[in-house]
């Protein structure tokens, strides 16, 4: 019996949207970044929670993930456009509490651009040119560490590479992208060799070794003693675990769903940015736990958070890296070298996708008219947006000082909390769009209308990602090694920002309708059919 | 000076729902004038399948089956809302059509011709009494014998292709061609740069003030970054490099010399989906809404005229 055809197509023309899957997982996976996100489990999860299981700890964080990304997901294809967040939240609660929340994001997530940047004199930069100073017994990359992490030496480098990712982003989209997927092969292929350094060390013996040749005869075995005398409690437990793994998640893989900021890009949106969270959340859950496994292989769970909880708790020092772990073993020029490359490059890339991401927010504002269009102006020769790139460096500078001078911002350490406060607008606004535009929602792609028996699985699924959220912000109050140590001086710094975005999208709707007699909030209103 | 209102979308492709939210925008922002800009009609049709008294069809790989008079309704109403021609039709007639080239062309342009016409009555009801006039020009996609459609349907509305037409009084002329430059698909009304040149300098001609010109043109200026479409390959494959897709600006040189040349108040086109915008040429405010036919989504330009300006303007999606 032949198939009965579907669908009869009469010849048109037919053109799509443009990134795909694979371009989505890319920004995911280097948004949530190889490099950075590639230490944390090592030296801070582990020390954080002594004892915590790390592979328990990322796991519990990736399948939390997954819902935020689920949710994230069908944000963007419910508003298949840049800034998409921002679009549906106006559209379905209220355009001024969505653009305040948006304005919020987008500034911050320039300035968080800067303490990402920051982050690279302030903690890669030392890391490298100590492991290279301490293997190669080489003085002068030692003492470069220390300046590197100095306020000074954070001010200069930080200023540059601002300037660097500020050029790179100056360049066309598709240059960008292929600068993206570099890193993320040489990200991989990173960790591939540090994979091999792992699984190839004869045994825990060999890694003791390793770690006395280079840190003192004796380092190895005295470090959980140390660790304990400062005060570290070691407590193997399910619950702190999961509790870890709330919290961590946003940390971890914080970025596996920014191709919902533009979403108008790519194609496919339903298909491709579900696709892209969840593969990059998986790849990069996939990546670091099994390097934990190696690591374990060689160096019980105690020993890693001793040394996490020495340098983050004491004075003493401390090299708490797992490219460090991998450097002592495999000692040679290519391998320290191939690792520092590939660190520093995709530390660019991790700050190059915040530029990316908060241009396509400032997109959807200027579209929306509430801030003048021509900051979204797109340069006729490189077709990049030349004007809200250089707004988002200037931001990042910004974060560059605030880090170098440790501010009131404290800019990644606060990211949780600000990013997820203005999360609950669009989750929220998610969560009760089958109630609040019954009509959007039932035009829009599978994934936003699909259903389980009577519930919409967005109000299902956004409901557990608010209560996640909400749990996250309480926990930045709980655990201030994680959040930060929020304090009155932060919590203004959110109210006022908020504000401000508050009056702008005011002050811009006043402006409009009585400069152009255009009410702004036309382009928020649902058109019934006639 | 009189304040001027008027409306802009473009490339419906066939979606009922689109069109029908299109016309709301008068009463929603008290419209003077709707503007569309071609590619009214749809790229294909779902055959509803009646099998022992119920009716089945695929949308969008969703299996959707409709067992009462009242369902098949709200099946046909769902179908045609993302631009697709629903047609009910035995398991045979389907295979039969899937082998009849000739009598598939038949059937699609008697989907378009009912589709066309429901569409002008409907517009001309609701826009005759609130005294707005709908100007139109074809698409690219838009088979030729729609115009004959467009050109009788009568006041309130207006086919402006190849046409100079007053409006507001007189106090702009819409200049009205509804062609692209040359696409990978050869299209009806795809036509080449020196003819699109040729024809907008001839109606240009007739426009005593070209300053006070609202271009209605559905391809969009080239390099403008109203016109950025994925790069195809000889077999019209989207062409990827390291898993991304390429764009190239494929917008139309002679409407980007005609602007540059005669600075016209307005430019409105359509034609690239994926590009939308407002850019300025030069003096002339150039506007490509882009399309979302697909997800009942309409993306139209709310506009404000004012003399020889633009007032302001502003992009109104729902």
């Amino acid at each position: 019996m032949t198939a009965v055809p579907r669908l009869f197509v009469r010849q048109s023309s037919g053109l799509v949207r443009t990134i795909s899957a694979f371009g989505a997982m890319v920004f995911g996976v280097h948004c949530i970044s190889l490099s950075s996100s590639g230490l944390i489990p090592f030296s801070w999860v582990a020390s954080v929670w002594p004892g915590a299981s790390i592979i328990g700890v990322l796991t519990v964080a990736m399948l939390l993930g997954l819902f935020h990304a689920y949710s994230y997901a069908a944000i963007g294809s419910a508003m298949p456009r840049s800034g998409a967040d921002y679009v549906l939240g106006s559209r379905v609660l209220h355009p001024t509490l969505a653009f305040a929340a948006s304005w919020v994001l987008g500034i911050f997530s320039g300035i968080v651009a800067g303490g990402l940047i920051a982050w690279i004199p302030g903690t890669a930069l030392p890391t490298l040119a100590r492991t290279i100073g301490i293997i190669f017994e080489n003085q002068a990359a030692v003492d470069f560490a220390s300046w590197s992490a100095s306020s000074t030496g954070i001010l200069v480098i930080g200023t540059i590479c601002v300037l660097v990712t500020w050029m790179t982003m100056l360049l066309p989209t598709q240059r960008i992208v292929r600068i993206l997927e570099v890193g993320f092969f040489l990200g991989v292929a990173a960790w591939i060799v540090i994979f091999i350094v792992l699984a190839t060390a004869p045994g825990p013996s060999a890694f003791q070794e390793a770690w006395d040749r280079f840190m003192g005869t004796g380092s190895y075995a005295s470090r959980i003693d140390l660790a304990v005398q400062a005060g570290m409690e070691y407590s193997p437990n399910v619950v702190i675990m999961t509790l870890a793994g709330l919290i961590m998640g946003f940390w971890i893989y914080y970025g596996y769903y920014i191709p919902t900021f533009f979403a108008g890009e790519v194609k496919d949106t339903q298909r491709n940015l579900l696709i892209g969270a969840w593969s990059s959340l998986l790849v990069t859950w996939a990546i670091f736990s099994f390097a934990n496994i190696l690591l374990e292989r060689l160096v019980p769970l105690k020993w890693i958070a001793a040394e996490g909880y020495l340098y983050n708790n004491t004075e003493t020092f401390a090299m708490p890296w797992i490219t460090f772990y991998a450097s002592i073993l495999a000692p040679n020029p290519l391998v320290v070298g191939l690792i520092t490359l590939a660190w520093i490059y995709t530390l660019i890339n991790l700050a190059q996708t915040y530029f990316f991401y908060t241009s396509r927010i400032i997109f959807s504002w200027a579209f929306d008219r509430i801030i003048p269009s021509g900051v979204a102006h797109v340069h006729p020769r490189w077709g990049s947006p030349v004007v809200a790139v250089s707004i988002i460096a200037l931001l990042a500078w910004v974060g560059v000082i605030d880090a170098a001078t440790r501010g009131i911002l404290a800019t990644q350490l606060h990211f949780v909390f600000f990013a997820v406060i203005t999360q609950l607008v669009p989750v929220l606004a998610l969560t009760l769009l089958p109630f609040l535009k019954p009509q959007l929602w039932a035009t829009a792609p599978r994934i936003v209308r699909a259903k389980v028996g009577p519930i919409p699985v967005i109000t299902l699924v956004g409901g557990i990602t608010l209560v996640y959220l909400v749990w996250m912000i309480v926990a930045s109050f709980l655990f201030p090694a994680v959040g930060g140590g929020i304090g009155m001086g932060t919590l203004a710094v959110f109210a006022v920002l908020f504000l401000i975005g508050a009056a702008v999208q005011r002050i811009a709707r006043w402006y409009r309708l009585r400069q152009e007699g255009i009410d702004l909030a036309w382009t928020f209103r649902e058109i019934p059919p006639v | 000076m009189a304040l001027f209102r008027l409306v802009f979308a473009s490339d419906f492709h066939g979606s009922d729902l689109v069109f029908r939210k299109f016309l709301r925008t008068v009463e929603l922002y008290q419209a003077q004038a709707l503007l569309i800009g071609g590619d009214l009609t749809g790229k294909a049709l779902v055959p509803i399948v009646r099998r022992n008294g119920t009716y089945e069809a695929e949308l969008a790989g969703v299996r959707h089956i409709a067992r009462t008079t009242s369902e098949l309704r709200q099946l046909e109403q769902l179908i045609a809302n993302v631009g697709y021609y629903p047609r009910v039709m035995d398991a045979e007639e389907v295979g039969a059509l899937a082998g009849d080239p000739a009598a598939l062309e038949a059937l699609f342009r008697s989907c378009i011709q009912s589709q066309i016409e429901h569409w002008l009555e409907l517009a001309a009801d609701y826009l005759r009494h609130r005294g707005v006039r709908l100007c139109v020009i074809p698409g690219n996609d838009d088979p030729p014998f729609i115009d004959t459609l467009l050109r009788s349907a009568g006041d309130p509305i207006v086919f402006a292709d190849g046409q100079c037409l007053p409006l507001a009084d007189g106090t702009y002329t819409v200049v009205g061609l509804g062609v692209s430059n040359p696409t990978p698909w050869n299209c009806p009304r795809d036509w080449t740069e020196e003819r699109i040149e040729e024809t907008l300098r001839r109606l240009l001609s007739h426009v005593p003030d070209p300053h006070s010109a609202i271009l209605l043109v559905h391809v969009p200026p080239y390099d403008s970054g109203l016109d950025l479409a994925p790069v195809l390959d000889e077999q019209l494959r989207i062409r990827y490099a390291g898993g991304q897709v390429l764009l190239q600006p494929v917008g139309s040189r002679a409407v980007r010399a005609i602007i540059e040349q005669f600075q016209p108040l307005l430019g409105l086109h359509g034609h690239i989906h994926e590009s939308p915008g407002f850019r300025r040429i030069g003096q002339t405010l150039c506007v490509n809404m882009g399309s979302e036919y697909g997800e009942g989504i309409l993306r139209a330009a709310v506009i404000n005229l004012e003399g020889r300006r633009i007032k302001g303007y502003l992009p109104a999606t729902g």
